[in-house]
């Protein structure tokens, strides 16, 4: 795949303005324009559908700007719920709580995305978070209101504590950067296992890790299951 | 079984059929032209063919034929595609059939055509026939066609002409062995009637020559049984049953002959069944079996009772055509002679009697290995079919002979199954187990109402129930919430009230200097002019003018008055009368808020109740009575007895106890076991009984009974019992216990051994001879189910099996407590007591060497406790020393010791074990909601979310236990770190106190942000309530407040032992030193000043949750 850091961003349909609105209430951070725009990420808004390309959430996870498919999102709670701690588990997994009828587990995925990562992260690498369209959390992080992703389907899911949930990104395939592109470039934050591309912005706004969101919720289920020696630490 | 339970059988059974049947149809229809799949014909062909043997049975003419009609067109040899006119006429007959059997579920109707049924049956059976084999230049077959062809068959009381020369030949054929010849003559006797049928329609409706070829063609294809193995059902007589016993007869065991084409696949060759279709017939069958179970029980005491041998034969019927049309043939053929074994006691070909019972007690048994290698997808076992025929023919063997039971039969089979007739049960029951719940043990069939209702809809409707559990936990809070503001907004309009008279009376004051300086003008007025009246007027209103004189007009001195001042007067008079206006309004207002809010609530509570009712309800439906389990406990009874040469009465007592399905299922092979071992090794022999001065038949007794939301389960037997010394021993000799140890085993510790893996295998593998489970496994399925089960036994009198478990898993009494600051439920059944401890109850010597049976445990503590079942006289100790962990630590969190504790006694398995918990909040009904996979833990047995919203994770205490003493758990766990990025898991907590909501809400929304647990209170008193219950970590606390203000709480919460660590941050619009220096004088860490940017409050929180408590005035 060519280079496309520097190239103009592909056209991708025109945005439209009421979209266009919603995005820009959710960079401001409006609690409520916000959760508007989360609903509409759980509807599916024929605007959006009309719009070519794949969509893709854009959030920060360990400080670093990550891309996931919308398809393998259920919902965005707009804070992470108060949570119920799940005794014998690891301690990346933060509880429980109920969502409908429902009962999930809230992880922080940051410890397995960065599994084979020895904390050496380029620094070059690294977006600020500003340019991810998410304002830094006043409070600081550990006690600001960060957002969960609720990963899966009916039948497996989770939700992920990020520290910040940004635009919904209509990305071209040319705007993508395969793994191995990716690997002659730069140095990967995430364990590769985990990372399904890089994606640029025409606009050079950041770069985002497209996550393999499947494969990293299937690891994540199968470390939370109690093992053996019950003590379930992963 | 009545007209209206039998045509409740068919439409059922049809119903299962039709919809298949249509399906196949459809992928017929979709290949028309092309090569049709040969199994979708073949599957929709048997599948007809069955509706029409079951028609038959049923004397539904109009259907038998026309679905033989479908079968016969959808047979045709060699043929791989069938006109599309053929499936279309097949599909409009399977329309008119469901039609049929729509109209046969309303009331009053019956199984039999209307003339106008048969006549609509006829023009569809013609269309079929007409579409298979079209006739060049005769489009449809003639009135004179169809009469010969259908209507002997339908005014003939048998379903078919066949049939009736079929029972014609089978009445001249009375006994078995002479199946062949009568199978033969059957064969001449259809050649022979078609040929009579077509003869007698050529000479008298002079039909032609294709006429003619297609009557016979049809006969020959359509009137012909298409599968001898389901004959028409005729429970009146035998006719048609010897003649199709031989197609049985005459098959290999191994598989049943093809009955259609040749291909019917086998009954290992299960792949092709629609999975639902074979989990229907599997828990119909089931029911099935329970049900002939409770027949033959009835009928071993009612011999002349021809209804029960009716109603078996039916289910017998039932039983073969499923399973035939399902191709679970061994199956269908241990039906088939079962039947046989009916009709043969029936029409007294078999003498009723012990040895009749005996036989049918052993085909029913191989009917349910059948159904067990079915529902294990396994093949049942070819030879099961050779020893159903050996039972018959010992039956018809016997009968020859003239004896009604073998000579060689043990004595005791001809004990009778009922318990009625049983001795009184050794053990006294508890009072619960009395009244009610009584004996009856053959339940007559009865005519209720049943409907069939897949157990996983019961399971999502229960959850639904418990998502409404929580929705109604979320709408109760936010009522509480709303009559919390309610309170809020009487309060702020009682102070508004106060605030406005306040005011009218600094009127009141303004007003008299004005009314002075305005006298005074007047007086001038009076004498200058009236000009000063119209300020009069203007200030004062009528009222003043009433109390006052008016100036008399014409003053002119009323501008001694200022202008400005009386102008800003007049402004304020009208303010304030608007301001009584508002207080009015708002009181209005308020209390039809209030009135609306004790609407509201009433409602609410009516829904919370109506929800627990549909909670309960849900709960019910689940339930079945244990009686379910008691035919096939004994009929083993029945079965093992003899087989040991035993005698042995059962007693069942409180067999209609309920309890959950999934539980009572489970427990079926338990109880099974526990029976076989007192079968086998509980009672002697008559021969021992005697010699031991007891009764030479020896009494089992099963009964059960409720103990809160337990059912209690007791097997026992007047045996030989078991002597604890023998089992300590062989416990010695494979190495589980040492010496020493087993010499300090108290009797009862010493019988729990026979549960232990390995000990009660080697001592019993002799008795299960392969069947179910070992008592290992019996402790292992009751754990399982969360319950417990203990033994008893006095040598010489006998053993008792006590077994408790929960009426449901899904609902469970729970205790809520605290410990490591979270709370926990806790299930009620797994608490023995609770105990208060202070530290001089904790020990940490070494334990005392008979407790807990030499089982390892990592614990330093102990405590010492009561010990059950100590014999005082023999010297044994008053106390056990068990071990204490903290179920803080247990479950990976810090405890904090105080001075007075709590301790749960919790029992797992034969071990006992004290928890230390921080507090017992108390006891409640929980509906547990099972977690997903990957959150289940062993410990955990769910989640349940209480009334008021919150999430509780429920213990398995026990296997937590479990988990400690069987060293698969670090013990004593260190204390977790606290992730770094689970802020929200373990958030502080901080109580806001200010009697302004606005003020309130807008410092709970600041520190929810940051991430702390928030709490409010309204004034002190509030306060200190909410403190009470659970302390915070910090206050932030205004100092104006009403009942009980600020400075007030902070020297309560300073001088209580209990707030030790609370935090105070004083957030106030008073900005005087004295105020601050009186607050940290009282002990507050932190003086903050309204208003407060919120960066600075949330700095203030943490900085004071990240440093040791410092109490400035250093009064505490």
């Amino acid at each position: 795949m060519a280079d496309t850091a520097g190239e103009p961003p592909k056209a991708a349909g025109a945005v439209p303005e009421e979209l266009a609105q919603l995005l820009a209430a959710a960079r401001s951070d409006v609690p409520g324009s916000l959760e508007h725009l989360l609903r509409r990420v759980e509807t599916a808004h024929d605007a959006l559908e009309r719009v070519s390309g794949v969509e893709y959430l854009l959030f920060v996870c360990a400080d670093i700007a990550c891309a996931v498919p919308l398809a393998m999102l259920r919902e965005v709670l707009p804070s992470v719920p108060k949570t119920v701690p799940l005794p014998f588990s690891p301690d990346w997994m933060l509880g429980i709580f109920p969502l409908r009828s429902e009962m999930l587990g809230l992880v922080d995925p940051a410890p397995l995305l960065l599994g084979s990562v020895d904390g050496a992260i380029s620094s070059s690498f690294i977006p600020s978070v500003e340019r991810t369209g998410q304002r830094a959390s006043p409070f600081g992080p550990g006690l600001s209101s960060r957002p969960a992703l609720v990963v899966g389907d009916e039948t497996r899911s989770l939700a992920w504590a990020v520290s910040g949930v940004g635009d919904i990104a209509v990305v071209q395939e040319a705007d993508l950067l395969t793994p191995g592109d990716v690997a002659s470039r730069v140095t990967l934050p995430f364990d590769e296992r985990y990372v399904s591309g890089l994606y640029i912005p025409g606009d050079d706004a950041g770069r985002y890790v497209v996550l393999q969101a499947d494969r990293l919720l299937d690891d994540l289920l199968a470390a939370l299951e109690e093992r053996d020696d019950h003590n379930g630490r992963a | 079984m009545d007209e209206r339970e039998v045509v409740g059988l068919y439409i059922a059974e049809m119903r299962a059929l039709l919809p298949v049947v249509q399906r196949h149809l459809g992928t017929l229809a979709s290949m028309d032209g092309a090569e049709q799949h040969p199994l979708a014909a073949r599957e929709a062909c048997r599948l007809a063919t069955a509706m029409a043997d079951l028609s038959s049975g049923f004397h539904v003419e109009d259907c038998a034929q026309l679905a033989r009609g479908i079968a016969t067109a959808l047979s045709a040899d060699g043929e791989t595609s069938r006109p599309f006119a053929v499936i279309a006429a097949a599909a409009d007959i399977l329309t008119y059939i469901a039609r049929r059997v729509d109209m046969m579920a309303e009331p009053s109707r019956i199984l039999a055509p209307t003339e106008a049924e048969r006549s609509s049956s006829l023009r569809l059976l013609a269309t079929l026939s007409t579409a298979r084999r079209p006739v060049p230049g005769m489009p449809g077959m003639s009135a004179p066609v169809i009469a010969a062809l259908i209507m002997p068959a339908l005014s003939t009381p048998q379903s078919s002409v066949v049939e009736h020369v079929t029972s014609e030949a089978a009445q001249a054929t009375q006994t078995p062995q002479e199946d062949q010849t009568a199978a033969a003559d059957i064969e001449v006797a259809d050649e022979a009637d078609a040929q009579a049928v077509a003869a007698q329609v050529e000479d008298s409706e002079r039909l032609t020559v294709d006429e003619l070829a297609l009557v016979r063609s049809f006969q020959a294809q359509t009137l012909r049984p298409a599968v001898p193995v389901t004959g028409p059902l005729n429970y009146a007589g035998i006719s048609g049953v010897w003649s199709t016993a031989k197609a049985f007869d005459a098959q290999p065991s191994t598989s049943a002959a093809p009955p259609l084409d040749g291909q019917k696949p086998s009954a290992d060759d299960l792949d092709y069944i629609p999975p639902e279709m074979k989990r229907l017939f599997i828990t119909e069958t089931t029911e099935d079996l329970e049900d002939l179970r409770n027949h033959l029980l009835h009928y071993e005491e009612h011999h002349d009772d021809p209804g029960t041998l009716l109603a078996m034969g039916r289910i017998g019927h039932k039983i073969k055509g499923a399973a035939a049309t399902l191709g679970f043939d061994i199956l269908a053929a241990l039906a088939f002679t079962f039947e046989d074994l009916l009709k043969a006691l029936q029409t007294r070909q078999a003498a009723p009697g012990p040895h009749a019972i005996s036989v049918l007690v052993r085909s029913l048994a191989l009917l349910q290995s059948a159904l067990d290698a079915a529902s294990a997808d396994e093949p049942a076992n070819p030879a099961y079919v050779g020893m159903a025929h050996a039972l018959r023919d010992e039956l018809f063997a016997d009968a020859a002979n003239g004896r009604s039971a073998p000579s060689d039969l043990p004595p005791a089979a001809s004990a009778p199954l009922s318990p009625t007739s049983g001795i009184a049960a050794p053990a006294a029951l508890p009072a619960e187990a009395t009244g009610e719940l009584g004996l009856r043990v053959a339940r007559p069939p009865e005519a209720e109402s049943l409907l069939r209702v897949d157990v996983r809809r019961l399971d999502e409707l229960m959850n639904h129930v418990g998502a409404l559990a929580v929705n109604r936990a979320a709408l109760a809070q936010d009522r509480h919430e709303i009559e919390r503001l309610q309170t809020d907004v009487d309060a702020s309009l009682a102070r508004l009230s106060t605030l406005g008279l306040e005011i009218n009376d600094l009127a009141s004051v303004l007003r008299s200097g004005a009314v002075t300086r305005t006298s005074e003008a007047a007086d001038t007025a009076s004498r200058d002019g009236a000009g000063g009246q119209r300020f009069g007027r203007r200030l004062f209103g009528r009222s003043d003018r009433e109390e006052r004189p008016a100036p008399e007009p014409g003053s002119q001195n009323g501008q001694a008055w200022d202008a400005l001042e009386l102008e800003r007067f007049t402004d304020f008079d009208h303010t304030l009368r608007v301001l009584t206006e508002v207080i009015a309004d708002l009181d209005t207002s308020s209390h039809l808020l209030r009135a609306t809010l004790k609407h509201f609530s009433h409602l609410s509570e009516e829904q919370a109740a109506l929800a627990g009712h549909i909670q309960r309800d849900v709960m019910q439906i689940r339930l079945v009575p244990l009686s379910d389990l008691v035919p096939r406990l004994q009929l083993e009874v029945k079965r093992l007895a003899p087989e040991v040469g035993k005698r042995i009465t059962f007693t069942v007592r409180g067999e209609m106890t309920e309890i959950d399905r999934n539980i009572s299922e489970q427990l079926a092979e338990p109880l099974l076991q526990l029976v076989r071992n007192a079968i086998v090794h509980g009672i002697e022999s008559p021969a021992e009984r005697l010699e031991h001065g007891k009764q030479e038949t020896g009494a089992l007794y099963l009964h059960a009974y409720y103990v809160g939301s337990e059912v209690v389960i007791e097997v026992g037997d007047d045996g030989a019992g078991v002597n604890h010394h023998r089992l300590a021993a062989a416990a010695v000799a494979a190495e589980v216990l040492t010496t020493e140890e087993a010499r300090a085993l108290h009797p009862n510790d010493a019988l729990d051994l026979m549960f232990i893996p390995g000990l009660s295998s080697k001592q019993h593998a002799q008795m299960v001879s392969g069947r179910g489970v070992g008592l290992d496994q019996v402790r292992t399925v009751i754990q399982s189910l969360k319950g417990t089960i203990h033994v008893h036994s006095d040598v010489g009198k006998g053993t008792l099996f006590r077994i408790r478990v929960p009426i449901s898993l899904s609902i469970v009494r729970s205790l809520q407590v605290r410990a490591g600051g979270q709370q926990y439920a806790v299930p009620f059944s797994s608490v023995q007591r609770t105990v208060t401890l202070s530290a001089t109850d904790i020990l940490t010597t070494a334990p005392a060497a008979d407790a807990n049976r030499g089982v390892p445990e990592p614990a330093a503590r102990r405590i010492r406790v009561e010990r059950p079942h100590a014999n005082a006289v023999l010297g044994e100790a008053a106390y056990d020393e068990i071990p204490l962990f903290s179920l803080a630590e247990l479950l990976g969190s810090e405890h904090t010791p105080r001075d007075v504790e709590m301790g749960l006694i919790i029992e797992a398995g034969q071990r006992r074990v004290a928890l230390l918990v921080e507090h017992v909040m108390g006891d409640q009904e929980v509906v547990v909601q099972v977690l997903p996979k990957h959150l289940r833990r062993r410990a955990v047995r769910g989640a349940t979310v209480m009334p008021d919203g919150q999430v509780l994770l429920l213990l398995d205490l026990p296997e937590l236990i479990s988990i400690v003493l069987d060293g698969t758990l670090a013990q004593p766990q260190p204390k977790r770190a606290t992730p770094p990025t689970a802020p929200d898991t373990l958030a502080p907590r901080v109580l806001i106190v200010d009697d302004s909501v606005s003020i309130r809400r807008s410092l709970e929304l600041t520190l929810e942000r940051a991430g702390f647990d928030v709490q409010v209170a309204h004034d002190g008193i509030d306060a200190l309530e909410r403190m009470l219950v659970s302390p915070p970590r910090v206050v932030i606390l205004d100092i104006e407040m009403p009942r009980l203000d600020g400075f007030e709480l902070l020297s309560i919460v300073r001088s209580s032992q209990q707030f030790t660590g609370v935090q105070v941050v004083m957030l106030t619009s008073r900005a005087a030193d004295k105020h601050r220096e009186h607050a940290l004088r009282l002990g507050a860490q932190e003086y903050l000043v309204k208003p407060c940017p919120q960066e600075t409050l949330v700095e203030t929180v943490r900085r004071l949750l990240s440093e040791p408590l410092d109490t400035p005035s250093g009064t505490l």
